[in-house]
C-alpha cells in the first residue's frame, strides 16, 4: 500500500491511497480536515476500512494443512 | 318577293282595276303560287297597310326591338361606371403592392438557415430513435442505479463520509446509520467538530439527498473514540 497526501488551501488534506504495490487494482480517495501529519495520522485507518470494504479484490491467506492441534 | 298581276290592283271603291285617278288603295297581291293573297291599302290617314301576316315588322315588334335596345344602351357602362372601376383597380393595387412591401420586409428565413434547422431537426430525431437523446429526469432516482455500501471508522479526525473508495459520483442520496451502540456520529461540513456536528444517535439512520450536478461532501466525526458507520450511496 502506497500513499499521497496533498494538502489544500481551505485547510483539508486529501489522502489518495493505492494498493498496486500488491497487486490489487483499488485506489481510494478521502478528504481530512487537517494538515498533512493528521492525514498521514488518519492513512491506517482508511487502509483498514478499504481492506475491510473490498476484501475480495485481496488474496486471502492459506490455511495451513496438516498439523496437530496442541 | 310576290308578283302582282295586271287587273289585281283595285280601287277601294266599287273594286274596279286601278286607274290613274286619284283614291284609297286596296290592293290584294298574290304569290307566285297564284294562292297566298296578302292585303295591300292605304288607311284613313293615307298610311300603306300591309296584312299582319306579310312577314314585316309590325309596331309591337318595333316597340319590343326598341325596349331591347334602350335595355342595352342602360347596360352599357358609363364614364362613371368606368372612372369608378378605374378607382377600385388603382385601390387594389395599392392594396396588392402593400402586401408585396409587407412580404419583402419580413425576414425569411434563408435557405443555410432552413437547412440548419432541418439538420437539427434530422439528429434530434435520429437522437430520438437510437436512445442517445439526453434528459434531465426529477424524482426519485433511488432504484435506477446500483447503491455502493460499506462500513466506515469515523475517528476523532473530521473526514470525508461515503461507502466505497471514494465519493459516488453524482450521488443522489446519502444513507448513513450509526451502528455503536454507546458513541454518537456527528456529521457536518469540513469544519464539523464535536460541538458543532449534527448527531446520528447510536443505532440512527441519517438520510441525505443530494443534488447529482453537485458534489457536496460531508464529513463525519466521532464524540470520542472510534466508531463504525454502514454508508450507503446511491
Amino acid at each position: 500500500m502506497t500513499y499521497t497526501i496533498t494538502v489544500q488551501d481551505d485547510g483539508t488534506s486529501t489522502l489518495h491511497v493505492t494498493f498496486d504495490d500488491e497487486g490489487v487494482d483499488l485506489a481510494g480517495e478521502v478528504s481530512i480536515r487537517g494538515d498533512a501529519a493528521v492525514a498521514a495520522a488518519y492513512a491506517p485507518v482508511l487502509v483498514r476500512d478499504l481492506r475491510t470494504n473490498y476484501a475480495d479484490l485481496f488474496p486471502q491467506p492459506e490455511m495451513p494443512i496438516g498439523g496437530e492441534i496442541e | 318577293m310576290a308578283d302582282v298581276v295586271l287587273q289585281q290592283i283595285l280601287h277601294t271603291a266599287g273594286k274596279e282595276p286601278l286607274s290613274t285617278t286619284n283614291g284609297a288603295l286596296h290592293t290584294q297581291v298574290k304569290g307566285t303560287d297564284g294562292l297566298t293573297a296578302k292585303t295591300l291599302k292605304t288607311d284613313t290617314d293615307g298610311k300603306l297597310v300591309l296584312s299582319p301576316d306579310s312577314g314585316l315588322a309590325t309596331e309591337a315588334t318595333l316597340a319590343a326591338i326598341n325596349t331591347a335596345l334602350d335595355t342595352l344602351n342602360s347596360n352599357v357602362s358609363t364614364e362613371a361606371k368606368l372612372e369608378a372601376i378605374r378607382v377600385l383597380l388603382a385601390t387594389t393595387q395599392v392594396n396588392a403592392s402593400d402586401i408585396f412591401l409587407a412580404i419583402q420586409a419580413r425576414d425569411w428565413a434563408k435557405d443555410t438557415t432552413l437547412a440548419l434547422v432541418k439538420a437539427e431537426l434530422e439528429e434530434l430525431k435520429a437522437n430520438q430513435l437510437s436512445g442517445e437523446q439526453k434528459v434531465q429526469l426529477t424524482g426519485n432516482f433511488d432504484t435506477l442505479r446500483t447503491p455502493a455500501v460499506g462500513r466506515r471508522t469515523v475517528t476523532a479526525t473530521a473526514a470525508e463520509l461515503f461507502a466505497g473508495a471514494s465519493r459516488l459520483a453524482s450521488r443522489r442520496r446519502l444513507v448513513i446509520r450509526n451502528e455503536d451502540p454507546v458513541l454518537r456520529c456527528l456529521i457536518g461540513p469540513a469544519t464539523v467538530s464535536q460541538q458543532t456536528g449534527f448527531p446520528i444517535e447510536p443505532g440512527a439512520v441519517l438520510e441525505v439527498p443530494c443534488d447529482p450536478e453537485v458534489a457536496v461532501p460531508v464529513y463525519a466525526i466521532s464524540e470520542g473514540a472510534s466508531l463504525t458507520v454502514a454508508v450507503m450511496e446511491i
